[in-house]
């Protein structure tokens, strides 16, 4: 009995124990905060078919202002274009003044020369006044009639007729106030206004009156005919930007057909002519280039509407090509700035028989445009791009490769850098040693245009060492040369239906 | 008699633990109570007997001790080693574990037959991890170009209401055994189609993936974010449970058993199949993926738009790669069905020995084990054994102890002695213990 109340104990015991033994070693149960990995991992990085139209399509850069222009056969230039320089009247000629009209006797001749170089036949007022004072000895009344036949409206010559009322006192005045002559057209003899009055008394007796003095105010016109002398006028002075080699940093790209265009809209009507006082490009290393050639050997007359076209405007474009001047020379010497002067030269044959006209919307525009068409050899030309970049998924990546696969159908051999920058912006380092290839040119024939599309594999591998330079970057340098056909020595034509297909897969080391 | 009463109320105040799973020495614990969990022809001894509420729990995993797979480091972060987890794993690999919460469970009978009747509210968990799940994550595919991972986890966890009705009867020296089951499902996530396969393309590592996985969920779970693996959130809303979970949509269970004795008693030879039935789900939620897709990497003109480069937008679309969709439709699944086939002899009045042979078929796949015991019985106060077992490929030394004090019936087990002092360093633990009434 006491052996088995000994067993009893003994086993109530050991389940005691246990008991408290085990929930105890769960109470030291402790989560897991991390989980250690390092393995090498595959992912596909980029699948991307684009043309050129889909990524002008994404940028928006076609047919701006400045920008690229495709034609409808798919042929791009890159055109520069300056907003257009307007001149009107005011630029060539000043407002009419005010000016008196003195009449001593019944009738006279006075001349209108108010716009230097130019014998007017016919003006035609829009607005203005005319305005005289009278002053009678007689004492008597006596009215007084004003006449200017040249002065009509509605085939109406102008005419006043005043009334000087004897008062009993001596002289005896009176004034008009102004006389608008809006809607008055002016026909000049020989460049003369004549001018004459009737004065008489109560009983029609012609009596002469103190001269009367008269004043034109504010006349303005909106047509005016009459002949010009030659003369020379400052047409446009203006800096045209070029900024496709802004991000040049060496190599050569030479465009097959450039071109220069100086474009003149013109409604003035009587004949000018352009003359190119200056036409130079800073290049990007600070050079002066001048423009030359055969092209200023002609005169350079502007098209203009005639008598029958008042309301009409000529457009003249003056082109300079490699076929009568060197600006193929100068467009391909990574040009900065185009610089020119124009002066406009009127009646440049001297004719004094050349009659003409202008009106109050008569104007000169001129442009000036730069056309670079996507033809034309480049070699080792290269660019540079700052990008913004997020490396900080990075952190744990050990090492790096890169399978690019490029099926490239532009003519154009690609090659690829990218320097990693410091805060400041210095370059600490690149993904690799001088440019990869990353496409080869398609194939062109001898024409330029492309035949097939060409593949290329690359390999580009990231070691460790460089991977730590890479995470301690915060921005990247995108740099980017390229070559056409057989290094740039043949010219292609690039459209905007050529695609570039590019796959890239990448391969990384994890950090344990 | 006042200490009888004191130690039988210190009994009834401490969580009753029993980690679920095979525990094999319970079969050789004839005549306790518990042991009508595994053979329904196991019956006490005592005519009535009433096994007091407790909580059960327990965990198996077929990988690798916890301790062997996680260190602390010297910062007292606790890490673990991806390295040493895929070393350790198999093509396919487990993690089970569950607890049960026994409400009541009594036995009453005369000489010759016993009616049981009992509740409990059962919680298991099942996760089948493929190998190359983890070596993906731990070694990458970089080293594997062309090669076919087969990437998808299958799992289970339910929960539901256990309600049993069960009898005995005694048929000269054979006893036959058989247990009705009711069950209701309270709270599923299973998957019942699983394959997904990412290839790593050769050209320039596009990653093809072929999925047909369907996860269905029912009762009182939500799940949440199936498309973004980062933010996937799986929760059971206890909050919402009521009593009437408990007899929903009820569907029927059985437990069979027999055990005969033989040689004058001496031998006794057992075996039962318990667990066979399913539970019907209803009002289930399903998301399937399924079809083929390949991703290929980004398009280049997103970068040329913006002056920003960045990998982000990579990560995020392989988080959603799986694109499931939803559809209503209930389901079934089946419970884990163990076959027990034993044998013990008596080869003294005070020892006994016996094996015991286990075979489990769970979603698909079978899982065996066999135990051998050795016991001591010292009258019918005390039972003091030994068993050691091969489960899962895991094998471990057990024992067991029953002690009757009067009408008080204690009992402890365990399949695996170290893990009740060293669970951390073992890869199954499981233990019970037992308070039971027993009135002759």
């Amino acid at each position: 009995m006491r052996n088995l109340n000994a067993v009893k104990a003994l086993g109530l015991a050991l389940c005691l124990c246990t008991i408290h033994s085990s929930c105890k070693n769960f109470e030291d149960f402790n989560e897991i905060d991390e989980v250690e990995v390092g393995g090498d991992y595959a992912i596909p990085l980029i699948n991307s078919t684009a043309s050129l139209q889909d990524i002008l399509d994404d940028t928006g850069t076609q047919n701006d202002v400045s920008g690229l222009i495709i034609a409808d056969d798919g042929s791009m230039k890159i055109e520069y274009k300056n907003s257009p320089i307007e001149k009107n009247i005011s630029a060539f000629f000043e407002d009419i003044p005010s000016f008196p009209l003195v009449i001593p006797f019944n009738s006279n001749e006075f001349p209108f020369q108010f716009f230097e170089g130019v014998s007017v036949q016919q003006m035609n007022l829009s607005s203005g006044t005319l305005s005289f004072d009278l002053e009678s000895e007689w004492q008597e009344d006596v009215d007084v009639l004003i006449t200017i036949p040249n002065l009509t409206k509605g085939g109406v010559a102008f005419n006043i007729s005043i009334q000087l009322n004897y008062q009993g006192n001596s002289p005896t005045m009176a004034s008009t106030g102004p006389i608008s002559l809006a809607d008055y057209t002016l026909n000049l003899n020989d460049g003369m206004i004549e001018v004459y009055y009737q004065a008489v008394n109560s009983n029609g007796d012609n009596l002469q009156i103190n001269p009367i003095m008269g004043m034109a105010e504010n006349w303005k016109y909106d047509y005016l005919q009459g002949t010009w002398d030659n003369d020379t006028f400052n047409l446009s002075m203006d800096t045209l930007e070029i900024d496709i080699y802004d991000n040049w940093v060496d190599g050569q790209i030479t465009f097959a057909d450039p071109s220069l265009s100086l474009m003149v809209e013109n409604s003035f009507g009587f004949p000018t002519m352009a003359k190119i006082n200056e036409l130079k490009v800073i290049t990007t290393s600070g050079d002066i280039m001048y423009l030359t050639g055969d092209v200023f050997d002609t005169p350079l007359y502007l098209n203009y509407p005639s008598m029958m076209e008042p309301d009409a405007s000529k457009e003249t474009v003056i082109t300079f090509n490699n076929t009568n001047s060197n600006i193929a020379d100068i467009l391909n010497a990574h040009p900065k700035q185009i610089i020119y002067s124009i002066d406009a030269i009127i009646n440049p044959d001297n004719d004094p028989n050349t009659n003409g006209f202008m009106t109050d919307e008569s104007t000169m525009q001129i442009t000036l445009e730069t056309e670079l068409p996507i033809h034309g050899t480049a070699s080792g030309f290269e660019i540079e791009e700052p990008l913004d970049s997020d490396l900080s998924d990075l952190e744990n990546i050990e090492w790096a490769e890169f399978k690019i696969i490029a099926d490239n159908g532009i003519p154009i051999d690609l090659g690829i850098q990218l320097y990693f920058t410091n805060e400041a912006g210095e370059k600490i380092d690149s993904l690799y040693s001088g440019f990869e290839n990353l496409t080869e040119a398609a194939t062109v024939d001898g024409g330029g245009n492309v035949i097939s599309s060409t593949e290329k594999v690359t390999f580009i591998e990231v070691s460790a060492d460089r991977m730590e330079n890479i995470k301690q970057s915060n921005s990247l340098i995108v740099a980017a040369t390229f070559s056409t056909a057989d290094n740039g020595s043949t010219p292609v034509k690039i459209l905007t239906n050529h695609e570039l297909n590019l796959k890239v897969g990448l391969k990384v080391g994890v950090e344990e | 008699m006042k200490k009888k009463i004191l130690l039988s109320v210190y009994f009834c105040l401490i969580s009753l633990l029993t980690i679920n799973a095979q525990q094999l020495g319970l079969y050789f614990l004839d005549g306790v109570v518990q042991s009508n969990q595994l053979n329904p022809a196991f019956v006490p001894k005592q005519k009535v007997v009433y096994a007091l509420p407790g909580l059960i729990g327990g965990y198996h995993n077929s990988i690798a001790p916890y301790n062997d797979l996680v260190t602390t480091n010297a910062e007292g972060v606790n890490v673990l080693n991806g390295t040493i987890l895929l070393n350790n794993m198999s093509d396919n690999n487990y993690v089970r574990g569950g607890f049960d919460m026994h409400t009541f469970h009594t036995v009453y009978g005369k000489k010759t037959w016993r009616v049981s009747m009992s509740h409990a509210i059962k919680f298991d968990s099942y996760v089948n991890l493929p190998r190359d799940l983890i070596s993906l994550a731990v070694n990458g595919n970089a080293a594997a170009i062309g090669e076919t991972f087969e990437i998808a986890p299958d799992l289970q966890l339910n929960m539901y209401s256990e309600t049993a009705f069960g009898f005995m009867i005694k048929l000269g020296k054979i006893n036959v055994g058989a247990k009705v089951k009711l069950f209701s499902g309270i709270a599923n996530v299973s998957t019942d189609r699983t394959s997904a396969t990412v290839t790593t393309d050769e050209e320039y590592y596009q990653l093809d993936i072929a999925t047909d996985y369907r996860i269905n969920a029912a009762g009182l779970v939500d799940v949440q974010n199936l498309d973004n693996f980062g933010n996937f959130d799986l929760d059971f809303d206890t909050d919402e449970f009521s009593m009437s979970d408990l007899f929903n949509d009820m569907s029927i269970g059985l437990d069979l058993g027999a055990s005969v004795h033989l040689l004058d008693d001496k031998l006794t030879v057992a075996a039962s199949i318990i667990d066979i039935g399913k539970i019907k789900w209803k009002n289930a939620y399903n998301y399937h993926s399924e079809g083929d897709y390949t991703y290929e990497g980004v398009d280049v003109r997103d970068m040329v738009n913006d002056d920003e480069v960045s990998f982000d937008e990579t990560v995020d679309t392989l988080k959603q790669i799986f694109n499931f969709t939803e559809t209503s439709n209930d389901y079934t699944t089946w419970l884990p069905a163990k076959s027990y086939i034993s044998g013990n002899y008596k080869i003294s009045k005070l020892f006994s020995a016996g094996g015991v042979v286990y075979y489990e078929n769970f979603r698909g796949k079978g899982y065996g084990g066999f135990a051998l015991n050795g016991s001591m019985h010292v009258s019918q106060m005390l039972n003091l054994g030994l068993t050691w077992s091969s489960v899962y490929k895991t094998n471990s030394l057990g024992a067991h102890l029953m002690v009757k004090l009067g009408p008080v019936q204690l009992m402890a087990l365990t399949d695996n002695i170290m893990s009740m002092f060293k669970p951390y360093d073992n890869q199954n633990f499981n233990a019970q213990f037992g308070l039971n009434i027993a009135l002759k």
